[in-house]
């Protein structure tokens, strides 16, 4: 069993944590003394850090020890829950509970153990600087935690601001070297002229559906990094990765998966399990295009528009294949007469007055009909969560 | 410049919609006779015209009436909403 501490091991006094917030460098020292020293705590303890500085320090002192912890960013402090000396007997090991967002909907509480998020994790590949774009308590963001910290190198934590060119000059200053990020937040760090500055080995995407032109833009601008475009599940606790610069995955994966994992297609669905674990459905409707499946959307974002089921995704993928449009987000609006329609937003930055019109030209003579969005609006920019999602709700 | 009367409005949203959005070559001259079904507006334009003017107008006559109103013609459809703008007002 792997305490968070034992991913320290044989490592000096050297910083593990660079700049959160404006904090001194927290330092493998630091942390190894501030564990030590806690308080065992049979309980369930909720973690309410808003700094990944302080997260770590609270992991690092209740991994082992707590029955349970609950992964909470919101800073905002939430109640213990005591568990029982039969719940305490059984637990192995400290469960680690994840908030999940999803794209829509209440959180999901996703239990899991250091164990299992570690198992995706190879240490010592990767040592580098991993600057985190995530919130800490994020699935993908633990990813990109535990990798920096088992790999021998250190995590970068950007200043947190919505403003793509801070988190660019931060990341450069301190040599970032692997990255994580969602489409969504690569789209925005690309339209930052000093991005393609970043001494990267590493570019990892996932989270959302990455498409070819931000796939080929990202190969662009780093031609000598690793391209790792990730698919990970945390209900199933399982992830696999595709490497090869191509959106989708190739269809041989389900019959020759990565080590420890099932992948299945079922009823337009990927299903998957951790091998001997049940079976997930990922809700990811996906379609076989020759020899790769290509995602369509998430199941349940499906809009009825007139009767047609509509992937609003397929939709924001062709706008995004558009010249001149760097980010775009389709919603539903209601409609008295056809259930819903499609109202698209669009992040285009050099482009002038009459773009809205040419781009629903586009639609109109590229799209089936119920695809064609009823009005496309110029937008400043997009917002995305700490997931680094888009941020999905009703178009008002 | 005089206030937009609701036809003003319906007349603009409408050859908006035939301009932008309808699956059609030649936009019609939008005469009251023009009958809508004929027009090339199919169901997803029409629809699109409808939300449109529940933006501009703030009334969506297709929710609030509870006698459904089918209207044939460009002139039918442009007097539905000048009554339900009085009614509202």
């Amino acid at each position: 069993m792997t305490g968070l501490l034992d991913l320290l091991a044989g490592r000096a006094d050297e910083a593990v944590v660079l700049r959160d917030d404006n904090a001194e460098p927290l330092t493998v020292g630091q942390l190894r003394a501030a564990a030590t020293t806690g308080h065992a705590r049979p309980e369930a303890v909720v973690v309410t850090a808003s700094t990944a500085r302080e997260a770590l320090i609270a992991l690092a002192t209740l991994d082992g020890r707590a029955a349970e912890i609950v992964l909470d960013g919101s800073g905002v402090p939430g109640e213990p829950y005591v568990v029982t000396e039969a719940e305490l007997g059984r637990a192995a090991e400290t469960r680690w509970v994840l908030l999940t967002s999803g794209t829509t909907g209440e959180p999901k509480r996703v239990s899991t153990t250091l164990g299992a998020l570690l198992r995706g994790i190879r240490p010592g590949v990767g040592a580098g600087a991993w600057g985190l774009l995530y919130g800490w308590n994020r699935f993908a963001g633990l990813q990109v935690v535990l990798q920096a910290l088992a790999s021998g190198g250190h995590l970068l934590v950007p200043p947190r601001t919505t403003v793509a060119t801070e988190q660019v000059a931060f990341l450069r200053d301190h040599r970032c070297t692997h990255l994580s990020a969602t489409p969504s937040l690569y789209r925005r760090l690309l339209m930052v002229p000093t991005f393609g500055d970043l001494p990267l080995q590493q570019v990892t995407l996932g989270g959302e559906i990455a498409d070819q032109r931000v796939l080929s833009a990202l190969k662009r601008a780093f031609p000598t990094a690793r391209l790792v475009h990730i698919f990970a599940s945390t209900e199933a606790g399982v992830a696999f990765t595709v490497r090869d610069g191509l959106e989708g995955f190739p269809a041989s994966l389900l019959d020759s998966p990565p080590p420890g994992v099932d992948l299945a297609v079922v009823e337009g669905t990927l299903r998957v399990r951790a091998t001997g674990g049940d079976w997930v459905d990922t809700e990811d409707a996906v379609d076989l295009q020759g020899d790769r499946y290509m995602f369509l959307g998430r199941r349940s974002g499906v809009v009825n528009v007139g009767g047609a089921n509509v992937y609003p995704e397929v939709l924001e993928r062709f706008l995004l294949e558009q010249d001149g449009v760097t980010q775009a987000q389709v919603s539903a609006r209601p409609s008295s007469l056809l259930g819903s329609l499609l109202v698209a937003d669009v992040v285009a930055p050099g482009e002038g007055p009459g773009f809205d019109k040419a781009i629903l030209a586009a639609c109109r003579a590229a799209l089936p009909r119920y695809l064609v969005p009823s009005k496309v609006r110029l937008v400043e920019a997009l917002s995305v969560n700490a997931g680094g999602k888009l941020t999905r709700g009703a178009s008002t | 410049m005089a206030e937009k009367t609701t036809r003003d409005v319906v007349l603009e949203v409408l050859h908006e919609v035939f301009t932008e959005f309808a699956d059609i070559d030649v936009v019609p001259d939008l005469t009251d006779d023009l009958v809508l079904l004929e027009s090339g507006l199919d169901s997803l334009a029409f629809a699109v015209v409808v939300t449109e003017l529940d933006d501009r107008l703030g009334i969506d006559p297709f929710t609030q009436s509870e006698d459904p109103v089918y209207p044939t013609t460009v002139g039918e459809f442009v007097t539905i909403y000048e009554q339900a703008v009085a009614t509202a007002a």
